[in-house]
């Protein structure tokens, strides 16, 4: 999948405006993907992605994790994107569902591993 | 076993081997069958009041043998009189436990969720089981990964 596509699908599960505020919506729900998982699962998960994605992945995870749930989760999506977390929701489960078709089957069961079923509104069933 | 004594043995689980190699991969996925997944979440109670103390004393011991694979740990512990305890780290960071005054809700059990990488539920369930005379309860398991 290219970035293009990754983008286009996200706007069309999010019924975003725009190509550009499904970027953002992509960018920052995959920056908190970034800062949540651990253990060289970003990198990983990186590693299947297409360019312009997986630059986002790489960035630097802060020392301390302040996210321990979804609502951490959302808030930080929010932060990012500059919208209030119902909407964050809607962005990062749009994300979350085309990171899903984007990657194996397994990468995508070691990401999900790394979420308590708190977290399970963010992913497909 | 006398009060007051831990099986330092079954608490670092010597019958198993800890090394990745020694412990068979979890195979994920059809279509991507040669996928070896290595992250294990579980989710344990202890049904009455747990000793604090000996929480941290157990808890201390594995970060320090195994911090690294220790993802993620989050849970409320229920410690008697004392209240109640939320517990969050990543890795070896370890944020000081907050004694909160009130319950959440109304199930008043104690409830941890581990996320680890290379330790299996069985493994870390085992090692709180070493622990049950000091805990004076052991851990009853809510959730696990289930192999796919």
């Amino acid at each position: 999948m290219q970035y293009e596509e990754f983008v286009e699908r996200v706007q069309q599960r999010s019924a975003l405006a725009s190509f550009a505020d499904a970027e953002e919506a992509t960018r920052a729900t995959l920056t908190v993907l970034g800062e949540y998982l651990t253990g060289g699962e970003g990198p990983d998960l990186a590693s299947q992605l297409p360019q312009g994605v997986a630059e986002i992945l790489h960035q630097q995870p802060p020392e301390r994790s302040t996210i321990f749930s979804l609502n951490d989760f959302l808030q930080r999506v929010g932060e990012e994107e500059g919208v209030g977390t119902e909407e964050a929701q809607d962005h990062a489960r749009a994300v979350m569902d085309v990171l899903e078709e984007a990657v194996t089957e397994g990468e995508m069961q070691d990401v999900r591993r790394q979420f308590p079923s708190e977290f399970d509104p963010l992913f497909r069933g | 076993m006398p009060f007051g004594e831990v099986d330092l043995d079954g608490f670092l689980c010597s019958t198993v081997d800890w090394s990745p190699a020694g412990i068979s991969p979890l195979v994920v996925g059809g279509q991507n069958a040669r996928h070896v997944s290595r992250t294990y979440s579980t989710s344990f109670t202890f049904d009455v009041r747990v000793a604090w103390r000996a929480f941290g004393i157990w808890f201390s011991m594995l970060l320090s043998a195994r911090g690294e694979d220790v993802l993620r740990v989050k849970g409320l512990l229920n410690i008697g009189a004392a209240g109640l305890v939320l517990i969050k780290g990543v890795q070896h960071v370890v944020y000081s436990p907050d004694h909160l005054k009130g319950w959440p809700g109304a199930d008043h059990r104690s409830r941890i969720v581990f996320i680890t990488r290379y330790i299996r539920s069985e493994e870390l369930l085992a090692s709180l089981e070493a622990f049950r005379p000091l805990f004076g309860v052991g851990p009853r398991l809510l959730e696990a990964t289930a192999p796919v």
